[in-house]
C-alpha cells in the first residue's frame, strides 16, 4: 500500500503549504467555535462542538481572504485595521467563552481528530499523481485566481476596485486559494491541488453534528463521517473534475443547515440576544455558501422545501401520511427510471448504483429504521432525494446565461452522498435503539449486538473502502500530460505575445434539455491562456484540416497557431501533417504538437 | 474528586495538545524529510537510477524525447520536486564516447517539470544518461538505455517570434462552415463556462 508514503511524500514538499492551511483551518474553527459557544455554551458535546465549528471553517476563512485582496487592492487602512480587530477579536472570545460542555465521551472529539489528522496524509497521497489539477474547470479556476492573486499585486490607484472576472462568478474557493497562494509564496496549482484535498478532510466531519445532536448516538455519527469520507466514491471524486467551489461549498452547506437546525430547537429557549447571533450566523453562512458556489442556494431552498414539507406531513393522519410516503418513494422511483432512460444524465447513478451498490443497498436498509426511529429527520432526508433529482428537469433562465435548470447533473451527482448518509446514519441510531429495546426480551447477546452495531457499521464501511476506494486521480480527466507542460512553456518562451492559439473543443451538455451549453476545450489546450498568456479559441476536435474551409475559417479568425493535446478529445495531428503548406510543425512532442498556420498568405 | 467542569477542561486541553503535537509532528516530519530528500550538491549519496518514467517510477525519471522545428532534441524529465537542484544533462555515444550536453530549464511554475534542449540522437543508439548538478558537477542520476521513441516535426518551419504572424484579411472568403463554434478571442481569455460553473465532464468514472 503506497497510500501512506505517498501522502507522507507530499508532505514533505508541500509542508509549509499543508501548515499553512491547517493554520487556517484550525484559526477559522476557533472563531466560529467561539461564536457558537458564546450562544450554546454547555448545550453542545465536545464532539458536535468540533464537527459544527469545522464546517463552517469556510465562513472566517473567505472573510479574512476578501479582507487580504481588499487590502491588497485597495490598500485603505481601514482593512488593516479590521484585520487588527479580528485578531483582538479572537484573543477576547478566549478568555470569555464559558469552558463547560456538556458532558461526553472524550474520546469521540479525540477520535474525530484522529481521523482528521489520518485523512490529511491519505487525502494528500492524490496530489502525488497530480501534475496539475484536472479538466477544464480547473483551467478556469486558476485563471481566476491568477486574475485575483496579479489584481492585488498590480493595483497602484489608492481606493480602487475592480471585480477581477468578467461577469458574475462565485469566488469563495478563488479568494481562500489566492489568498493561501500568496500568504504561502507557493504555486497557484499547487494551493489548489493542496487546498482542495483539505477541503475533502473537513467534509466529512461536517456530517457528524446534526447526527449526534438528534440522535445522541457518536457512533451513529461517527458511521456518517465514514459514509461521507469513504461510503461512495462521491463527493471526493469530484476534485478530478475540478470542482473546487462546489465541494468547497458542501461543509458550508451542512453548517448552515445545522445552524437552522439548531435555532429552530433553540427559537424557544434562547434570548434574543442569543437568538439574533444565531440568525446572524445563520445568515452569513447561506451568504458565504452562495458567494462560494451559487448552486448551493438551491440546497437551502430544497431544505427548506423538505422541512416544511414533512411538518406538515407529519400532522397529516396516519393513513394519508402513508400513501404520502410511497407516493415520494414512487416518484423517486420514478425519477430514477426517467434519469437512467436519458444518455445525458446516465452516469448520475455510478457512484451509488454500479460502483457502491453495497454500502447503497446498506443504507437502504437502514433506511426502514431510520423511518421509524426519526421520521422527523428520515422524511425531509427522504423528500430531498426526491426534490434533488426532480431539480435537473426544473427549468430556470437566468440573465446572460440562457435557458438553465436548477441543478446540473454533476452537482446533483456529488452531493446526493448527504441525504443518504444522513439516512444510513439515523438508521444506525435506530437500529441500535432497536436492538438494545430487545434486551429485555432477548437477553444480553442482543444488548451486544445493540452497544456494538455502530462498530460494525464503521468496520463494515471501511472494509468496503479498502477493496474499492480509490484515493489516487482517476485517468478520466487528467488533459494535461508533463509533454503538454513542455510544450506550453515552449510556446511561453518562444511564441509572439498576440499570437492566436486553435485549441480544440468539445460540446458541452448537462442538463435535462441536452441543450448546448458552450464549447470547452477536450485537451490541455484549456490551459493555454491561463499559463501563456495567449489568446485562444476553440474549434470541434473532429474538424478535418485536410479541408479547405477549415483553412479559410482559421483565416478568417487570424489563427497563427494550432494546438494538439494528447487526449481522444484533441486535434488528429496526421491531418496537419498532410497539409504542410498550410500547417507547419513547430514542436513534436509525443503528447503535444504545435503548429503553425502558414497556408493563409 | 474532580468536577465536572475541570474533568471538561482537561479534556479540552488533551484535544488543544493533541492537534498542537499533531501539527508539530507534522511540520518537523516535513521538515526532516525534504531536508533528507534534497540532494546536496557537495554530498556524496547514492546515485538515483534515471530510466524512463512509469506509474511508479522513481524520479528523476524521463518521460519524452521529442524535436522542435531547429532539429533540436528536447528531453522532457520529471524531477522529485522544488527541492531538486538545477542541473544539465549530459548524453554520451557509449560506442564513440561522445559526449553532448543539454542546457535544462525548469516548466515556469511547474518545479517536478523539467526540459533540456540539444543535439538530436538517433533512436536505439545505446546511450548514457547523465544528470548533474549545475552547482558543482556532481552526479545525481544516471542510466544508460537507447531512445525508443522521438516525435518528429514536419522540418521545414522555422519559428517566428517577431510578433508578424501570418493573417488573413477579414474579408477573405466566405465563412464555409456552418455552424462552427469559432469565438474569437480579442484578448487572452478561455472559452466563456456556462453558468453557474464551468461544468464537468462526459466520462464520469472509468
Amino acid at each position: 500500500m503506497n497510500v501512506l508514503p505517498d501522502g507522507l511524500s507530499v508532505l514533505a514538499d508541500h509542508w509549509r503549504l499543508v501548515s499553512g492551511i491547517l493554520v487556517i483551518v484550525l484559526l477559522s474553527q476557533f472563531l466560529v467555535y467561539s461564536a457558537i459557544k458564546l450562544i450554546f455554551g454547555s448545550g453542545l458535546t465536545s464532539g458536535e462542538y468540533y464537527s459544527l465549528a469545522i464546517s463552517g471553517w469556510m465562513l472566517p476563512a473567505s472573510f479574512l481572504s476578501l479582507l487580504w485582496f481588499l487590502w491588497e487592492t485597495i490598500r485603505a487602512p481601514l482593512f488593516f485595521t479590521l484585520v487588527i480587530s479580528i485578531i483582538v477579536f479572537v484573543v477576547m472570545l478566549f478568555f470569555r467563552i464559558e469552558k463547560g460542555v456538556a458532558p461526553d465521551p472524550k474520546a469521540v472529539a479525540l477520535g474525530l481528530l484522529f481521523l482528521f489528522c489520518i485523512s490529511v496524509i491519505l487525502r494528500l497521497a492524490f496530489v502525488s499523481k497530480a501534475l496539475i489539477p484536472f479538466y477544464f474547470d480547473s483551467a478556469q479556476h486558476y485563471l481566476t485566481i491568477k486574475n485575483l492573486v496579479e489584481g492585488t499585486g498590480a493595483s497602484s490607484v489608492a481606493g480602487s476596485f475592480k471585480w477581477p472576472v468578467a461577469g458574475y462568478y462565485h469566488l469563495g474557493f478563488h479568494l481562500v486559494a489566492g489568498f493561501v497562494a500568496s500568504a504561502m509564496r507557493v504555486e497557484i496549482t499547487d494551493a489548489m491541488l493542496v487546498l482542495g484535498q483539505m477541503i475533502l478532510v473537513v467534509t466529512p466531519i461536517s456530517s457528524f453534528f446534526i447526527l449526534r445532536h438528534e440522535t445522541g448516538s457518536n457512533s451513529a455519527g461517527l458511521f456518517v463521517v465514514m459514509l461521507s469520507a469513504f461510503g461512495w466514491y462521491m463527493p471526493a471524486y469530484a476534485v478530478n473534475w475540478g470542482k473546487y467551489p462546489a465541494l468547497a461549498s458542501l461543509a458550508l452547506i451542512q453548517f448552515a443547515l445545522s445552524i437552522a437546525y439548531l435555532s429552530l430547537q433553540g427559537r424557544n429557549i434562547l434570548s434574543l440576544r442569543k437568538s439574533c447571533g444565531v440568525y446572524a450566523i445563520l445568515g452569513a453562512g447561506i451568504l458565504t455558501s452562495g458567494f462560494t458556489h451559487s448552486r448551493s442556494l438551491v440546497i437551502f431552498g430544497i431544505a427548506a422545501l423538505a422541512w416544511v414539507g414533512a411538518s406538515w406531513w407529519q400532522n397529516l393522519p396516519r393513513r394519508i401520511r402513508v400513501f404520502i410516503f410511497y407516493l415520494i418513494i414512487t416518484g423517486i422511483i420514478l425519477e430514477i427510471v426517467l434519469i437512467q432512460s436519458q444518455d445525458v444524465f446516465g452516469p448520475l447513478f455510478d457512484p451509488y448504483i454500479q460502483k457502491g451498490y453495497l454500502v447503497t443497498a446498506g443504507i437502504l436498509f437502514l433506511s426502514i429504521f431510520a423511518q421509524r426511529a426519526c421520521p422527523h429527520l428520515a422524511f425531509p432526508g427522504i423528500l430531498s432525494i426526491f426534490l434533488l433529482l426532480g431539480s435537473l428537469f426544473v427549468p430556470v433562465v437566468v440573465p446572460g446565461y440562457g435557458n438553465l435548470t436548477l441543478l446540473d447533473r454533476p452537482f446533483v451527482e456529488m452531493i446526493l452522498y448527504l441525504p443518504l448518509s444522513l439516512l444510513g446514519g439515523l438508521g444506525l441510531a435506530g437500529l441500535e435503539q432497536k436492538l438494545q429495546h430487545a434486551q429485555g426480551k432477548l437477553g444480553n447477546l442482543h444488548f451486544m449486538w445493540g452497544k456494538h452495531a455502530g462498530l460494525l457499521a464503521i468496520g463494515l464501511v471501511l472494509i468496503n473502502a479498502y477493496f474499492q476506494y480509490n484515493l489516487y486521480p482517476s485517468d478520466c480527466c487528467a488533459i494535461v500530460s508533463a509533454d503538454d507542460l513542455v510544450a506550453m512553456d515552449w510556446m511561453d518562451k518562444n511564441l509572439p505575445p498576440d499570437a492566436r492559439i486553435l485549441i480544440a473543443s468539445t460540446e458541452l451538455r448537462v442538463l435535462a434539455t441536452g441543450s448546448f451549453q458552450g464549447y470547452v476545450s477536450g485537451d490541455a489546450g484549456a490551459w493555454i491562456t491561463p499559463l501563456t498568456d495567449r489568446a485562444t479559441f476553440p474549434l470541434p476536435y473532429d474538424s478535418d484540416f485536410t479541408q479547405q474551409n477549415i483553412l479559410d475559417v482559421l483565416c478568417t479568425m487570424d489563427a497563427t497557431h494550432i494546438y494538439v493535446g494528447g487526449t481522444f478529445e484533441a486535434f488528429d495531428a496526421s491531418q496537419l501533417k498532410t497539409r504542410p503548406d498550410w500547417y507547419g510543425s513547430l514542436l513534436s512532442m509525443p503528447k503535444a504538437e504545435i503548429y503553425q498556420v502558414v497556408g493563409c498568405n | 474528586m474532580e468536577s465536572n467542569e475541570e474533568l471538561v477542561n482537561r479534556n479540552r486541553l488533551i484535544a488543544g495538545a493533541a492537534i498542537l503535537t499533531a501539527l508539530v509532528v507534522l511540520v518537523i516530519f516535513g521538515l526532516i524529510r525534504s531536508k533528507s530528500r534534497q540532494p546536496q550538491a557537495n554530498q556524496r549519496s547514492p546515485v538515483s537510477q534515471l530510466a524512463y518514467c512509469s506509474s511508479n517510477a522513481v524520479r528523476p525519471c524521463i518521460v519524452s524525447f521529442s524535436l522542435d522545428s531547429d532539429g533540436n532534441m528536447l528531453v522532457n524529465i520529471l524531477t522529485p520536486g522544488a527541492s531538486f537542484p538545477d542541473f544539465y544533462l549530459k548524453i554520451t555515444r557509449i560506442e564513440s564516447s561522445d559526449e553532448s550536453i543539454y542546457e535544462c530549464q525548469k516548466v515556469k511554475g511547474f518545479s517536478t517539470s523539467v526540459y533540456c534542449i540539444g543535439e538530436k540522437m538517433s533512436i536505439g543508439e545505446d546511450l548514457q544518461f547523465m544528470i548533474i548538478s549545475r552547482k558543482d558537477d556532481s552526479l545525481l542520476a544516471e542510466g544508460r538505455f537507447a531512445i525508443i521513441g522521438l516525435a518528429l516535426p514536419t522540418p521545414e518551419f522555422a519559428i517566428s517570434t517577431s510578433g508578424t504572424e501570418p493573417g488573413a484579411s477579414p474579408t477573405q472568403g466566405i465563412f464555409p462552415v456552418t455552424p462552427t463554434p469559432v469565438q474569437a478571442t480579442p484578448s487572452p481569455s478561455y472559452p466563456n463556462p456556462g453558468y453557474p460553473n464551468p461544468s464537468y465532464p462526459k466520462p464520469s468514472y472509468p
